[in-house]
């Protein structure tokens, strides 16, 4: 019984020590902008994200998601929007279907979405925190 | 389609001709597939009885929107639906098409044929996959023939930290079609049965207030609606003739008997108004509370449509479920409904000439009167397959008082006091 019990943490520590390395190390996401943009705080991030914020000091704003279901996605959704996949997608149906506009562009990758925003006046979007170079515009360092 | 909706749709697309080219076009859609089945034979709400229809819940329909510059916006949308005309046959609909101006965080300005802010889901109201309930309560949602409006509006937002100040204001022209229900007919004149009249609103304007924080909602409207029917002229009294003098054996002179030439009592354009008032909050435990009211008058005719509306709803997201539950009451003021007992009652003897007809105008004017002494109760489920998919499951009882003209009685009975349950189930996509 006990040597059966040693198996078991062992193959315990053995499949935690393969998700660790098999899983993405996950930092909180930073918000960035195409340069000139000011520095914003997290409820303009909110309604950048929601439609409701269009422009910032006359500037206007294109705001650029990363693909449903990219886990850097739904760290943003958690962190800056407080909703999952699922609410945001509710949220933009509803808005949509009101007339109020349409979610903001969708990018399949984090290296796109640094492409979309260096090219593009008035972009938003979000990086990793190990991703952040010097010449990215940081609009949002901490919640 | 209409015609003036397919001009309204040619008007904008060519003024906004040179800006299309260099557009970003997206194209969106949504669809619902459902049926409900009624465990009673009479039909109600234009399609349901014992044999079950797919018609009552089944619609489909595109939508474009096209970013024209950083400001300007294009959004066309389409369904097929019910026809509204007849009901037979599906019809396709221009639901919107309208130019969107939005010069900054706080001003929206919209042109073309749009959908007015009435209530809660009034704009989305097609689009199932935008709300939990398998049925938007139909007591609520019936108030109006149409919620589309071909004008302007206008929308002004105050952003302050954690919550949102809106006032929308509206000033358009609508038309839309009435269905009546002649439960007996009048022999030889008009057959039982269903017909449309057309609904001419010369005018539809209104202004919503709204709060929303942290989620919960709250909204007051106010809307006026100047409209003509199709049929003859409507009434502001119903005169009675008296057909023996010293006795009340007579008649009203309703819809479906000779008016008196230019009658004082002849109204050509009628004036509605309505109150409306929304609250949405959240509850602790993942609980939701929606209600709503809505208070119609139409202030210089006599009609069974001055109506007190209402209902509320709460609904649990419980992972990928969301159960909910509502009741939904509409009832009509009580003079109207005294007066419908009335009208509908109203028989002459037989040796009086003509009776047979004379009484058929009676009900049958009755039935142009219309009258709604309804509530429902009902039980559901949505459940989540997709963040674009959700199927929902609806059992509803419903109980009419006085009467209902939402029920098609046959022949010779009446709408009220009667009692029957609706089971429905539908899936509901966007994409």
């Amino acid at each position: 019984m006990q040597y059966f019990e040693e198996q078991n943490l062992r193959l315990l520590i053995l499949i935690i020590v393969l998700l660790l390395i098999i899983l993405p190390a996950v930092a909180d996401p930073l918000i960035i902008g195409h340069a000139g943009l000011p520095t914003i705080d997290q409820p303009t991030v909110q309604r950048i994200y929601t439609g409701k914020v269009v422009e910032i000091q006359g500037i206007r704003i294109t705001p650029i998601n990363l693909a449903a279901g990219h886990h850097l996605r739904q760290r943003f959704l958690q962190l800056y929007l407080q909703q999952d996949e699922d609410q945001y997608a509710a949220y933009w149906i509803v808005r949509r279907y009101v007339g109020k506009g349409k979610p903001p562009k969708d990018v399949n990758s984090t290296a796109e979405m640094r492409r979309f925003i260096a090219e593009t006046p008035g972009a938003i979007g979000y990086v990793d925190a190990d991703e952040v170079t010097s010449e990215l515009n940081i609009l949002l360092k901490n919640r | 389609m209409t015609a003036r909706q397919l001009a309204w749709c040619a008007l904008i697309l060519l003024g906004m001709l040179p800006l299309i080219g260099r557009a970003e076009l997206s194209i969106s859609g949504f669809g619902t597939l459902g049926g409900t089945i009624s465990d009673q034979d009479f039909i109600y709400q234009r399609f349901i009885d014992n044999t079950g229809t797919l018609k009552n819940d089944t619609i489909g329909g595109l939508q474009l929107d096209a970013d024209l510059g950083t400001t300007w916006g294009l959004t066309l949308q389409t369904k097929l639906a019910p026809s509204q005309q007849r009901d037979t046959g599906f019809d396709p609909t221009l639901s919107w098409a309208f130019l969107s101006w939005r010069p900054t965080n706080e001003w929206l300005l919209r042109l073309g044929r749009l959908r007015i802010p009435g209530f809660l889901h009034s704009t989305n109201m097609d689009v199932g996959m935008s709300f939990t309930f398998a049925h938007l309560p139909f007591e609520m949602y019936s108030v109006s023939p149409t919620f589309d409006t071909a004008g302007i509006s206008i929308s002004k937002t105050w952003l302050q930290p954690g919550r949102e100040w809106s006032l929308d204001g509206y000033l358009g022209v609508s038309e839309a079609d009435w269905r009546y229900y002649f439960r007996d007919g009048i022999p030889a004149n008009a057959p039982a049965g269903s017909f449309f009249s057309e609904v001419d609103m010369d005018l539809t304007t209104g202004v919503v207030a709204a709060l929303n924080e942290h989620g919960n909602r709250w909204r007051v409207g106010l809307h006026r609606v100047d409209f003509k029917l199709g049929l003859r002229p409507l009434l502001n009294e119903y005169s009675f003739v008296t057909l023996l003098p010293g006795t009340e054996i007579g008649y009203y002179q309703t819809l479906t008997t000779p008016l008196i030439p230019n009658s004082p009592h002849n109204v050509e354009t009628a004036i509605a108004y309505a109150l409306n008032l929304s609250m949405e909050l959240n509850l602790p435990y993942q609980l939701r509370l929606t209600t709503e009211y809505v208070q119609r008058r139409i202030v210089n005719i006599t009609t069974g449509l001055d109506v007190n509306v209402g209902y509320i709803a709460l609904e649990k997201r419980i992972g990928k479920w969301t159960p909910y539950s509502y009741w939904s009451g509409i009832r009509s003021l009580a003079p109207r409904l005294n007066f419908y007992d009335v009208l509908n009652n109203n028989q002459v003897p037989t040796f009086i000439p003509n009776s047979a007809v004379i009484n058929a105008t009676q009900r049958s004017g009755a039935d142009l009167h219309q009258s709604f002494d309804q509530r429902s109760i009902a039980l559901g489920a949505a459940y989540q397959l997709t963040p674009q998919s959700k199927l929902k499951f609806e059992w509803i009882n419903t109980r009419s008082g006085r009467a209902s003209s939402f029920i098609d009685a046959p022949l010779g009975e009446e709408t009220g006091h009667r009692q029957f349950n609706l089971f429905s189930f539908s899936y509901n996509a966007v994409f």
